[in-house]
């Protein structure tokens, strides 16, 4: 049975969100519950401001889970040691400018959870590129406090430095790499790409495949976005890999790195900034890969996700118009005698 | 017993609640102090002049079954007095279905002396109805009070004439796919035989090739196969084509009769076009019942089963009811009401009516009174906005996009609605089922398509007023120009007889001249 409230939609989503949550702590330590916390309190201050400012009532809309949900997808694209001023930009940006400037739930035309993060990594580019190398790769643990400490002075304890406790990301390190006229079988030699595609992360990936699994269990979400990208990554890699595996990656890679499944199951899944259409939720989940493989091959930032779903959401107007299912009875022409067996 | 292969699109498996009131048995009606007989036929529609139609007087003592307006007014079957009493007038009633307008209904007051009418049984072997003239068997149809008692009240007549295509399946709907609903079980349960005359009364009226017989799969068959009841009457015809039973998913909105002919012959009929232009017949097993009825025992259509069940109902029951017993009547004999009410619906729990005025009559499509309790309701805050989930569309029998037209209707954009398929939208009530934001979907639906009518009625106003002055500028310039024309042509014989004038004239001077001239 699908759920029946709006609030029981969010709440699916974010009990799928969990298992990915968990494996974000074991990876990358406490860094992630701190960023959670942020952008949920920035979120709700912002929501329950803009809702008093419009007049609308705070409580109801509050309780919702939107926002909260929002504010879980940005906390979980953004890195786990970030100064709290990256969660309060993104939230601002999220809530106040993306949702509730548009009309508050349901009336977003953009997703939330993507306009924060567009405007962090333009804002802050730095900041977003300081991942921290996945606890079973590096012997720097941080603890809690430590953690708690950098997020909020937004730098690091005197003795501990940024070169030794991240190290560039598997997509910093193909970009980097093929800057240099390496080949991707030279670049992938690194330790950082784990066994898939990404150490630590290609976990990530597989928690967010599992929760995935369960919303589509649930029947929050349809299948139609999550296998239109999947499959389009997976033939749109292979494609490129064939043609030249030095230069493109493969399609497993392309898959485990970077957070197209993640946006496959959890953000281009958002109804309200998504197509209506079962026809238009393929071909936005093939625009998304397609723009997201451009961004990644060519463009300016390492990953390409959150643009490829903004540049989406643009278009959705035009493709649920051109995608409306065949209404009863319209395809058939009228005919008397249309069922007639034999005359008699 | 053939199963269908296939179904329609759309639809949702629901919980069935049959039980509730298939728990009771069959009960009847006391008598009601007062009947309120509506007049108003299928979609409301009512003879030109009423008064006229009438043919009983305020204070006229009628006896039961007799009829209380003409015969033979067209799309208007005759209505009769259901039980015996005094005619006490005109007066109007509130219909669910059409709250807008006012329901012109009879009053009767009921003589309480009388029986109380049992529903009917089925008395040994049923009679054999040959029609020698088809003709004569329609319009007594019609005198009957004939009408399709699936909901519709469309004239059961009419219905087998409208068409011009030839007929080819007759189906006999004995699908009741919304819940709680048990009318047309409860019938097929006590008179199998008579739906069976009566459908093959209506087969020798159309002379189709197939007849089929559409039933539900079982869901709970607490009391049995319905279907089992109907084995002993269903032998082979000499002058029909054996009767076919087809057994069809309980999915609703199965009962509805697009859906019900895309399941049974995989036909989608197209967009506006009736099934007796496709040649088919579909007709419910109650209305094939009063077929028999009307056409053996000479009995017009006065009676019906009305479902009454829900959880706010005391003690819920099929009852077989007087057409123009108030609602309260039958509420009060199926226990009350216990308290627990959240809504209270003519009609099913997806497509039914809310009931405002508990003195409104029962008519002859009213299939169910539900009570439903608060927890049994879907909970109606729809403070929500709508998250374009997309729930509602799979489930759309229309395959409409639900969400687009609630959008559309609630920014009334009457004619962006339309062109998006409002029109097709059969108001199963599914989209509102599954909405998680308790959205009140076809109320909206129901609001643009009345707004849209609205608009093309003034359009068409707009059109006709703009024509109108348009022509009258026409013939006012016409009128002009005749003027004008007269005018000049009036002007140029004034010249001309100026230039007689003056030759006069002239002709004058020079005689003077000359008279002067010459002395």
């Amino acid at each position: 049975m699908r759920p029946s409230s709006v609030q029981a939609v969010m709440i699916h989503v974010l009990l799928a969100l969990l298992p990915a949550i968990g494996l974000h702590l074991f990876f990358f330590g406490w860094g992630i519950v701190i960023q959670i916390t942020l952008a949920i309190a920035f979120a709700l201050i912002f929501e329950a401001g803009a809702l008093r400012l419009r007049d609308r009532p705070v409580k109801l809309f509050i309780t919702d889970g939107s926002a909260v949900l929002a504010a879980v997808l940005f906390a979980l694209s953004i890195p786990p040691m970030s100064p709290w001023w990256v969660a309060l930009t993104g939230m601002f940006f999220a809530i106040v400018i993306a949702k509730q400037l548009y009309g508050g739930v349901g009336h977003n035309v953009f997703n939330p959870a993507m306009v924060g993060f567009a405007a962090v990594i333009i804002a802050f580019p730095e900041a977003l590129t300081q991942w921290i190398t996945p606890q079973n790769l590096s012997n720097n643990t941080l603890d809690f406090l430590t953690t708690l400490d950098t997020i909020f002075s937004g730098h690091l304890p005197a003795s501990m430095s940024w070169d030794t406790l991240s190290e560039a990301t598997p997509l910093d390190l193909i970009r980097s790499g093929l800057a240099e006229g390496q080949t991707l079988t030279e670049i992938r030699t690194d330790a950082m790409f784990g066994f898939a595609g990404s150490a630590g992360w290609e976990w990530i990936v597989l928690a967010y495949v599992v929760g995935g699994i369960y919303l589509l269990w649930k029947r929050v979400i349809s299948g139609h976005v999550p296998v239109s990208i999947l499959v389009t990554t997976f033939l749109l890699g292979a494609a490129g890999w064939i043609i030249d595996p030095d230069l493109f990656r493969s399609p497993l890679q392309q898959l485990m790195a970077g957070s197209l499944v993640m946006c496959a199951f959890f953000i281009a899944t958002d109804p309200v900034s998504g197509p209506s259409t079962p026809k238009g939720k393929i071909i936005f989940g093939i625009g998304i890969v397609i723009l997201t493989l451009s961004i990644r091959a060519w463009g300016g930032f390492p990953d390409g996700v959150a643009f490829a779903v903004l540049l989406m959401n643009m278009a959705v107007p035009l493709i649920d118009y051109y995608t409306r299912p065949p209404i009863f009875g319209h395809s058939t022409v009228p005919s008397s005698a249309s069922r007639r067996t034999n005359t008699p | 017993m053939t199963q269908t292969q296939g179904t329609f699109r759309g639809g949702l498996r629901l919980h069935h609640q049959k039980e509730l009131a298939m728990a009771a048995p069959l009960d009847s009606l006391p008598h009601p102090k007062c009947l309120y007989v509506p007049l108003a036929g299928y979609k409301g529609h009512l003879p030109n002049d009423l008064e006229r139609a009438l043919i009983v007087k305020p204070g006229e003592c009628v006896t039961r079954g007799q009829a209380l307006t003409k015969s033979g007014l067209s799309g208007w079957p005759t209505v009769h007095a259901p039980l015996a009493g005094v005619v006490r007038g005109l007066c109007t009633r509130i219909s669910p279905r059409q709250p807008s307008i006012p329901l012109p209904c009879l009053e009767i007051e009921v003589d309480p002396d009388q029986p109380v009418i049992e529903a009917p049984m089925d008395e040994g072997a049923p009679s054999t109805i040959l029609i020698d003239d088809t003709s004569t068997v329609l319009s007594k149809l019609s005198q009957m009070g004939i009408v399709g008692q699936g909901g519709a009240q469309f004239p059961t007549a009419q219905k087998l004439t409208c068409g011009m295509a030839k007929i080819h399946t007759l189906i006999i709907n004995g699908v009741e796919c919304e819940p709680f609903i048990a009318c047309d079980e409860a019938l097929m349960r006590r008179r199998p035989a008579a739906i069976v005359q009566g459908a093959l009364c209506l087969a020798r009226l159309v002379g189709p090739e197939r007849i089929i017989f559409a039933f539900e799969d079982p869901l709970k068959e607490t009391l049995g196969s319905v279907r089992l009841g109907f084995e002993p009457y269903l032998q082979h015809t000499h002058d029909l084509p054996p009767i076919e039973c087809i057994t069809v998913p309980t999915i609703y909105p199965q009962g509805a009769e697009q859906q019900l002919i895309k399941t049974l012959l995989n036909l989608e009929l197209a967009k506006q076009q009736r099934p007796i232009d496709a040649g088919i017949v579909v007709c419910n097993v109650a209305t094939a019942a009063s077929v028999y009825d009307a056409l053996s025992n000479h009995q017009p259509l006065t009676h019906r089963i009305v479902t009454v069940t829900g959880g706010g109902i005391a003690s819920p029951r099929n009852i077989y009811a007087p057409i123009g017993a108030p609602i309260s009547a039958l509420i009060k004999r199926a226990g009350g009401l216990n308290g627990s009410v959240s809504r209270l619906l003519l009609g099913g729990p997806l497509s039914g009516y809310r009931i405002d005025d508990s003195q409104t009559p029962i008519d002859k499509g009213a299939l169910c009174l539900l009570a439903l309790s608060s927890s049994e309701d879907t909970p109606s805050d729809s403070s929500m906005p709508c998250i374009n989930c997309g729930f509602c569309v799979p489930v759309c029998p229309a395959g409409l996009l639900p969400q687009q037209l609630y959008k559309l209707a609630s920014h009334q954009l009457h004619e962006s609605a339309q062109a998006l398929g409002l029109s097709d939208c059969i108001e199963c009530g599914l989209c509102v089922a599954v909405c998680p934001s308790h959205l009140p979907l076809v109320e909206w639906y129901r609001h643009s398509k009345s707004q849209w009518r609205v608009e093309i009625e003034e359009r068409t106003k707009a059109e006709t007023a703009k024509r109108r002055h348009e022509v009258r500028q026409e013939r006012l310039a016409a009128e002009d120009a005749r003027r004008e024309e007269k005018r000049q042509r009036h002007e140029a014989r004034l010249k001309k007889r100026d230039v007689a004038q003056s030759d006069v004239e002239a002709a004058i001077a020079r005689a003077q001249q000359k008279k002067s001239q010459n002395p």
